[in-house]
């Protein structure tokens, strides 16, 4: 219910999206951002290791400070939910670094009939990005995000998608609008079992640039290819991240010349 | 109350929106589907509630050429075998005037307020021998006020001439009758004079909310937030039967004309056995009967055009007019028990409609490639009200049908980045169609008989694209009977029933994704409430007390909840009196959350314990002063409870709950008040208040209600000036809703959205609120008919009052969400 209600907000919020806030655009990178992480295998089984890799950047920042990069395991409130992942009190350091590997028990289904076994329960991983600010030139910042690890007994666990390719439709001139086009391989999409029935994963395609603008942060997959508009500046970077909907995430990051 | 929540909630927002001021969806207020509505019997002229002291006030501009007594009428030639014969005339013709209101002050406060009949009389069977302050008035008259006594031997009669109301001599009555019953409080407006209020847009109904105890609701909005309860705690009753929804789009206009309007009574706590299933407080709004003589209003302003129209339609049987109030032992009073009905021959009728015309003008005058959307917001109501001829046996009958239907649809052309499946049509409805009756039929054994019954159907669809939807339909049935009697002079009582059945018919989906994937809901109930009540008023000098007692039982839960009440008054002089009163108030869960689908069957009614003190005192003829402290104690409020995520049979859209929450809200009122004076009246209402709520499931023990305002200030003044002038002017002051602000955001890099990290729960304020209107009206007499004109600008200073916070995609940076900058509206009004 609460969902539904959330839609209805947003929807509301549409109707005002002529009305400019003044806020800063998702897609545009001027901070310390936390882009994804992937987890390697995207699902995982008891006593399984998960290799874990970030996308982090810092566009303002790049060559001037050093980015830390920290990780831990965290027990969500279970009435706070996952906000109170930002709470030190509610983590465990994993390591340090762009990548990181967590050694999920052997014994973490334990208790769990074979169904419940068998859809998994779920793990969480915070990465936590800082940076510290250098006089005069760039203030401290930082962002924290978490990722759910699914632990299960399903013998066809999830994989992450992958990205095919990722161009520009034209070369990139400077204040002219540039179709951003890209595709995820076939294997990309799986069919599964959800809560609801059998069902087929969307892929979901965000967009970042640290120049430019871009027509819009996120599309969906139609289903394994997707575009956007985007005002071109060169000298930028682009990122895409896409998505699988069930914790499988790929990336590719394109220099713009 | 459900959808009357939902509806207010998404239509003052949606409203807002399409004019670009950026918008957050307001508290909303939805009809209780449980409620049982409480039928009022038919009106009289005399108010039929039990009154205390009613105090009736009306001025009149000197006038040197005009006088008490004029010539006589051809109707007050002599007392014929009455006490008392009044005749209202006009013109050098002495023409009758049939409808005008005569109002009886007794030295010991008690009143009466009659209306003349056909003849343009009234005539008192019997009065005591005494002096009485009299006020006649009639609409497009002067009224006049005197004193006239009465002599044992009875026979008086007075002819009153009233001078027609010109433009440079019109009055505006101002009649506030305090009908509270001992104890109670119960603030009374005038439609007639509530509808030119600045700041309410001609909208009697709008008016309460300059009144104390009563809480600004957001954006404008028309939610009832009541002595630091939530909306949903207060019911609106219309004619006794509680009204699905009250406003268009949760606060624009009205649903109901304000020319039907007899009485809008805002009672903010301590309300007798009558109401029930309300935690907080009481609306009850009051339609008139038709009047005979043919009428119509037509009225437009830039949101919306109405008409009116009323007269006799049928011929009938009854005896000639008669005066409404009489007593027992030939003692005044106002009590409806002892009363004869008003009286007509005919059968008249009420027709009245409204409909927006905003849907059709915004598209002609904003580029379509300036808006992002297509928004067609528009909405109409109706009313229809036919009172019969009153029999021979003086029984009086009168059924109406009204109903209202707003809708608004866009499509989402540009779906936000966190919610990108959204796509398709966006689709708002909120309908409903209510049809009742109001019979009073006197007893030989002295009893007042009155029976209300009421059916009604409401909808509310809602639809976001193809993600989601909900439909929610309901189909009610509700009575109320009850009777009254006094027994001697000391004694008055009142027993009654009521009764209400509700079927509830909702539907909602969700789609997660995929071409298969979705949830869906289908589920109908019904519920039924029933009540019994009993009070008795004894009289003992100036010190009355009213021991009540209701009981309220409920299907299917067979719950049964038991509420004594107990108000006591004191009043030695006209000058100044003193209340008490303590009761208790359940008020059953809505539907839904006793649902055994989606709620819990074993929830118990939430209840209040109310308590309050207060007094008032008149400075003289035109000024007076009212206070009050109020305690309000609530317990077994519905909360929800954490789900359990280890639950595999926990749903993942609904919460389970129970009745662990705790509240409480105290406070003081006051309202300062001038009556008016030749050209000037006003009043100032300032309430603080603190409301709070506890929960087990909530950290930190008490914490701020979410409608909770420390100070509520409303300065109004109106001012007459020559030539058919008018001016008034509003002032408001009102303390920020507590929030949650938060506190920055963290990444769910899964979902691909920020999660705000929120900081002590309502722990936070947005800014207070503060807002001048200005209201200015220009009116033209003649010979049949009247014209007016009426600027009406809201936020003179374009104060950009906060009303929400909104946040950046990851909850770093924030902004507040203001209301209109200003809200201008011209209107006229052209009276036959």
């Amino acid at each position: 219910m609460r969902v539904f209600w959330k839609l209805i907000f947003i929807t509301a919020a549409i109707a005002v999206a002529g009305c400019e806030d003044g806020t800063s655009e998702r897609w545009l990178l001027e901070e310390v951002r936390v882009l994804g992480v992937r987890a390697e295998p995207a699902e995982a089984a008891p006593g399984q290791d998960v290799f874990l890799e970030s996308l982090v950047v810092d566009p303002l920042g790049a060559g001037l400070r050093n980015l830390e990069i920290a990780w831990a395991v965290c027990t969500p409130d279970p009435i706070l939910g996952q906000a109170s992942c930002a709470e030190p009190g509610r983590t465990v350091p994993l390591g340090l670094g762009s990548a990181a590997t967590l050694s999920v028990g052997a014994d973490v289904l334990d208790g769990l009939t074979p169904e419940q076994a068998l859809f998994g329960i779920d793990l969480y991983v915070v990465v936590a990005a800082s940076a510290p600010g250098v006089p005069n030139v760039v203030e401290e910042d930082g962002e924290a995000g978490y990722k759910r690890i699914r632990v299960s007994t399903d013998p066809l666990p999830n994989q992450n998608p992958e990205v095919a390719w990722f161009n520009p439709a034209s070369t990139p001139v400077d204040g002219r609008d540039i179709l951003l086009q890209a595709a995820a391989t076939i294997e990309s999409t799986e069919d599964f079992e959800g809560p609801l029935g059998p069902d087929v994963e969307d892929l979901r395609f965000s967009w970042y640039t640290t120049g430019g603008a871009l027509e819009r942060g996120v599309t969906l997959g139609e289903p394994l290819a997707s575009e956007v508009s985007w005002e071109a500046e060169t000298g930028s970077t682009l990122f895409l991240v896409i998505r699988d909907g069930r914790g499988g995430l790929d990336w590719v990051v394109r220099e713009v010349p | 109350m459900a959808i009357r929540k939902l509806a207010g909630r998404l239509g003052a927002a949606i409203l807002t929106a399409a004019i670009c001021a950026g918008s957050e969806l307001a508290a909303a207020q939805t009809p209780d589907p449980s409620a049982t509505p409480t039928g009022s019997p038919e009106k009289t002229p005399a108010p039929e509630k039990p009154v205390a002291t009613p105090v009736a006030t009306a001025t009149a501009t000197p006038d040197a050429a005009s006088s008490p007594v004029a010539s006589p009428s051809p109707a007050a030639t002599d007392g014929g075998g009455y006490a008392l014969t009044i005749c209202a005339v006009t013109g050098k013709e002495g023409t009758p005037i049939p409808g005008a209101a005569v109002i009886l002050v007794a030295p010991d406060g008690s009143a009466a307020a009659i209306t003349t009949g056909e003849d343009g009389c009234i005539r008192m069977p019997r009065l005591p021998a005494l002096k009485y302050r009299v006020t006649v008035a009639a609409a497009g008259s002067i009224p006049k006020d005197f004193e006239i006594e009465v002599p044992a031997a009875g026979g008086l009669v007075r002819s009153v001439r009233l001078d027609i109301a010109t433009a440079s001599n019109e009055e505006t009555i101002i009649v506030e009758a305090r009908r509270e019953q001992p104890g109670e409080t119960r603030r009374v407006i005038q439609p007639e004079i509530a509808r030119t209020l600045p700041g309410s847009q001609g909208d009697a109904l709008k008016a309460i909310q300059n009144l104390p105890g009563l809480a600004r609701a957001q954006f404008g909005g028309a939610a009832l937030i009541v002595r630091g309860g939530a909306p949903e705690d207060t019911r609106v009753f219309l004619d006794g039967s509680e009204i699905p929804q009250l406003y268009h789009f949760g606060g624009l206009t009205s649903v109901v004309a304000t020319e039907m309007l007899q009485s809008i009574d805002f009672l903010p706590g301590g309300f007798g056995v009558r109401y029930g299933r309300a935690l907080s407080g009481v609306v009850d709004v009051e339609t008139r009967p038709a009047r005979e003589k043919k009428s119509a209003i037509i009225d437009a302003d830039i949101f919306d055009a109405s008409a009116f129209a009323e007269g006799a339609v049928f011929g009938g049987r009854g005896e000639d007019p008669a005066p409404a109030v009489t007593g027992t032992n030939g003692e005044l009073t106002s009590d409806a028990s002892a009363a004869e009905p008003q009286r007509s021959r005919h059968g008249r009728m009420i027709a009245a409609g409204r409909r927006s015309y905003i849907d059709f003008i915004l598209p002609q005058v904003v580029p379509e490639d300036t808006l992002t959307l297509t928004v067609a917001p528009r909405y109409y109501d109706y009313q229809l009200r036919y009172d019969a001829p009153t029999t021979e046996a003086g029984t009086n009958t009168h059924v109406m049908a009204y109903g209202s239907d707003d809708a608004f649809t866009f499509l989402i052309k540009e779906p936000p980045d966190d919610e990108v499946e959204l796509r398709g049509t966006f689709l708002y409805r909120t309908l409903f169609h209510q049809a009742q009756a109001g019979i009073t039929k006197p007893l030989a054994s002295g009893w007042l008989l009155s029976a209300t019954p009421a059916v009604a159907y409401q909808s509310l669809i809602i639809e976001v694209g193809d993600l989601a939807g909900f439909h929610i339909d309901f189909t009610r049935a509700s009575a109320r009977v009850e009777a009254r009697k006094s027994l001697g002079e000391n004694l008055r009582l009142l027993v009654g029933s009521e009764a209400e059945t509700l079927r509830v018919r909702y539907e909602f989906f969700f789609n997660q994704g995929g071409e298969t994937s979705s949830a869906k809901a289908v589920a109908a109930y019904d519920i039924a409430a029933g009540s019994v009540y009993s009070q008795a008023e004894i009289l003992r000098g100036p010190l009355t007390i009213v021991p009540g007692v209701r009981m309220d039982g409920y299907y299917p839960t067979s719950a049964v909840s038991f509420d004594p009440r107990f108000a006591a008054r004191y009043e030695p002089s006209k000058t100044w009196f003193a209340k008490a009163y303590l009761g208790q108030y359940h008020q059953p869960p809505d539907g839904r959350q006793w649902d055994k689908n989606v709620g819990n069957p074993d929830l118990r009614a939430p209840y209040a314990i109310q308590t309050g003190i207060g007094g008032g005192y008149r400075f003289g003829e035109n000024t007076n002063v009212e206070a009050e402290l109020f305690y309000k104690w609530l317990d077994d409020l519905v909360v929800e409870r954490p789900r359990d995520p280890g639950d595999p049979n926990s749903s993942s859209f609904i919460s389970p709950l129970d009745n662990r929450g705790i509240g409480r809200a105290f406070g003081m009122e006051i309202l300062l008040k001038r009556e008016l004076t030749e050209k000037l009246y006003g009043w100032i209402a300032y309430t603080l208040s603190k409301s709070e709520r506890a929960s087990p499931y909530e950290p930190g023990g008490w914490r701020p209600f979410e409608f909770d305002q420390t100070h509520i200030l409303t300065a109004l003044a109106g001012y007459r000036l020559p030539h058919g002038w008018e001016a008034g002017v509003r002032m408001r002051y009102a303390t920020g809703n507590p929030d949650t602000f938060n506190k920055g955001g963290i990444y769910d890099i899964d979902q691909d959205e920020y999660v705000p990290i929120p900081g002590t729960p309502y722990g936070d304020r947005i800014p207070a609120f503060h807002q001048l209107d200005i209201r200015v009206d220009k009116n033209w007499q003649f010979d049949t008919w009247k014209l007016g004109v009426y600027l009406d600008i809201q936020n003179v200073y374009l104060q950009p009052n906060p009303e929400g916070v909104e946040y950046n995609f990851d909850y770093e940076e924030h902004y507040y969400l203001t209301g209109l900058p200003i809200l201008p509206s011209i209107g006229f009004r052209g009276e036959f």
